[in-house]
């Protein structure tokens, strides 16, 4: 019968767990340590840039933990969407990482690298035959959003890192890959039950988040050919059919099926069984076979942004605070436009947080607030014109009085200088799938033996 | 009749990729949900049009087994965009707490 043990010690490489949950993981004696490192969560910063979210310290810390405690056990390791958004930068990066734990502990092994990140080229032509198809909830796109694109990606499935082992990898670095391929694909080799292989990785993505202890928990899954079991890693944590089936519907549209990359799971007619305290079995979950197509993420720049902010305590503006929003706005355009700037040419927001800068929507009747931080936010082509555009509003962010009986009031400041530069921002234009002849069509592996 | 906060023990909002927002109503009985999953059905148009999306669009469930109402819907505007107020979508769960269910 097969039967594989996967410990997860991390909801993402980077966010850390306790060392009591590391070491009891290893008691466990897992088969493989497997964790994921991806999110679109954090915003589309991270998939433009190509950057990761997390310092690359706390990468390296988790990274070493998992490196020498599979070495120790004589097992292989994988980790997915290497840097946040699976870029090739993400895989190099945490490549690199590994070389020098590598080196530095004096140990030799054999990696994988899968990278997933996309040729825009390649993609158009995809487009152009018709392969491309959108997912409900996604944007219109034509031919020329490709090349908005600074990064596109394809979350890769179970196969690639199947391949992977197959050629005797001892250490997986994915590229972007659905959260649960990562997991799921090492019990998927060895002949585990598919729909379990799926349902348990989905289970134990966020690492023990599923559990009592919570992220930094850790969490361990056995999948066999019948179903599988969740279980529970940090000393005195607990699981139960509750906190085990509750996972599905985190961050997750649909709480029932589950769509991978040529597959669907039905869980509707699954069972949770508490056996323990510390371990919950799951059984009757269905997989249905579709199409292979792999989901497409992509994401560009729109421009520069500079952020300014005024706070503000005068009572007479806490009793109406969006005349002086909209006074200041105005007065912001117009002044603007005197000298050449035009409307269309920059955009901008100013919200009063502390009112209704987070909802935007109407406030409760009689609410007076008693201070509001004030928020501007340009953007514009270049950071030098976001910047000149905000600082043309400071004046009227420092001095701008609406109240014709009154002298020149100033507000309240808290940074010198007063903008504060944020780079390239970028957007989201992908929520597409695209469909290959085969799993590995669009997937490039390459093996490194230290 | 309560409203939704009155009735739930627990609710949340978040992000389910970058151009869906789901909001989970975690209730104290069987009872309880199907109360808060009718009345997310019944207000369909009124939820929609506060998230600015088609009412079709508005995914319902009402989730016996582990007593959770949940909506899942397109995210208006997509998650970070230059008029973004809420990147992770986690406080968007406010806009229902005062639905009598």
């Amino acid at each position: 019968m097969a039967k594989v043990k996967v410990f997860i010690p991390y909801g993402a490489v980077g966010l850390n767990c306790t060392e009591e949950a590391f070491e009891a993981g290893l008691a466990m004696q897992p088969d493989i340590i497997s964790s994921d490192a991806g999110s679109t969560d954090s915003g589309p910063y991270y998939l433009g840039s190509g950057h990761g979210k997390y310092s690359i310290n706390d990468v390296k810390r988790d990274l070493k933990r998992m490196v020498l405690g599979a070495h120790k056990l004589g097992i292989p390791m994988t980790m997915g969407s290497a840097g946040t958004c699976g870029s090739d930068e993400g895989v190099d990066t945490v490549y690199d990482l590994i070389l020098e734990i590598c080196k530095e502990a004096g140990i030799s092994k054999k990696i994988a690298k899968i990278y997933s990140q996309q040729n825009t080229e390649i993609i158009k032509e995809k487009y152009r035959q018709g392969k491309i198809k959108v997912l409900q909830g996604g944007p219109e796109i034509s031919e020329s959003t490709f090349d908005e694109c600074s990064t596109i990606v394809t979350l890769l499935g179970a196969e690639a890192y199947e391949e992977a082992f197959k050629k005797g990898a001892d250490i997986i670095i994915g590229g972007r890959s659905t959260d649960t391929a990562v997991i799921a694909a090492y019990p998927l080799l060895k002949g585990c039950d598919p729909a379990s292989c799926w349902h348990a990785a989905k289970t134990v993505e966020c690492g023990g988040v599923c559990t009592s202890a919570g992220l930094q928990g850790g969490v361990f899954m056995e999948v066999d050919d019948k179903g599988f079991t969740i279980l529970s890693v940090q000393p005195g944590s607990t699981v139960s059919p509750y906190s085990v089936s509750a996972h599905l519907i985190y961050e997750n549209s649909n709480p029932i099926q589950l769509t991978e990359p040529g597959i669907q799971i039905d869980t509707a007619n699954s069972t949770y069984t508490a056996l323990s305290e510390t371990s919950v079995r799951v059984e009757g979950t269905t997989i249905s076979h579709q199409p292979y197509t792999l989901k497409l993420e992509g994401a560009g720049p729109v421009g520069y942004q500079t952020v300014s902010t005024a706070g503000i305590r005068e009572r007479k503006i806490m009793q109406d605070p969006m005349t002086w929003v909209d006074a200041v706005s105005e007065a912001g355009m117009e002044k603007l436009e005197k000298v050449g700037i035009s409307k269309d040419s920059y955009h901008f927001w100013l919200r009063p947080y502390g009112y209704n800068g987070v909802s935007g929507m109407d406030i409760p009747k009689d609410y007076v607030p008693n201070e509001l931080l004030m928020m501007l936010t340009v953007t514009a082509a270049t950071q030098e014109m976001a910047t000149q555009i905000t600082k043309a509003f400071n004046p009227l962010l420092l001095h701008h009085n609406i109240f014709e009986d009154r002298p020149m009031p100033s507000y309240s400041f808290i940074f010198s200088p007063a903008e504060i530069e944020r780079g390239a921002i970028y957007e989201f234009k992908l929520y597409h799938t695209v469909s290959v002849e085969n799993p590995l069509e669009l997937i490039r592996i390459k093996y490194e033996t230290v | 009749m309560n409203t939704i906060e009155e009735t739930v023990k627990y609710i949340r909002s978040k992000n389910a990729g970058p151009f869906w927002l789901t909001i989970d109503a975690f209730c104290n009985s069987v009872e309880d949900t199907k109360k808060v999953s009718d009345a997310f059905e019944r207000e369909r148009i009124l939820i929609a049009k506060t998230f600015n999306v088609n009412p079709d669009d508005l995914l319902i469930f009402c989730l016996n087994h582990i007593q959770v109402a949940k909506i899942s819907l397109p995210r208006l505007p997509v998650e970070g965009s230059r008029n973004e107020r809420d990147m992770h979508g986690g406080q968007q769960y406010v806009s229902l707490l005062d639905i009598m269910c």
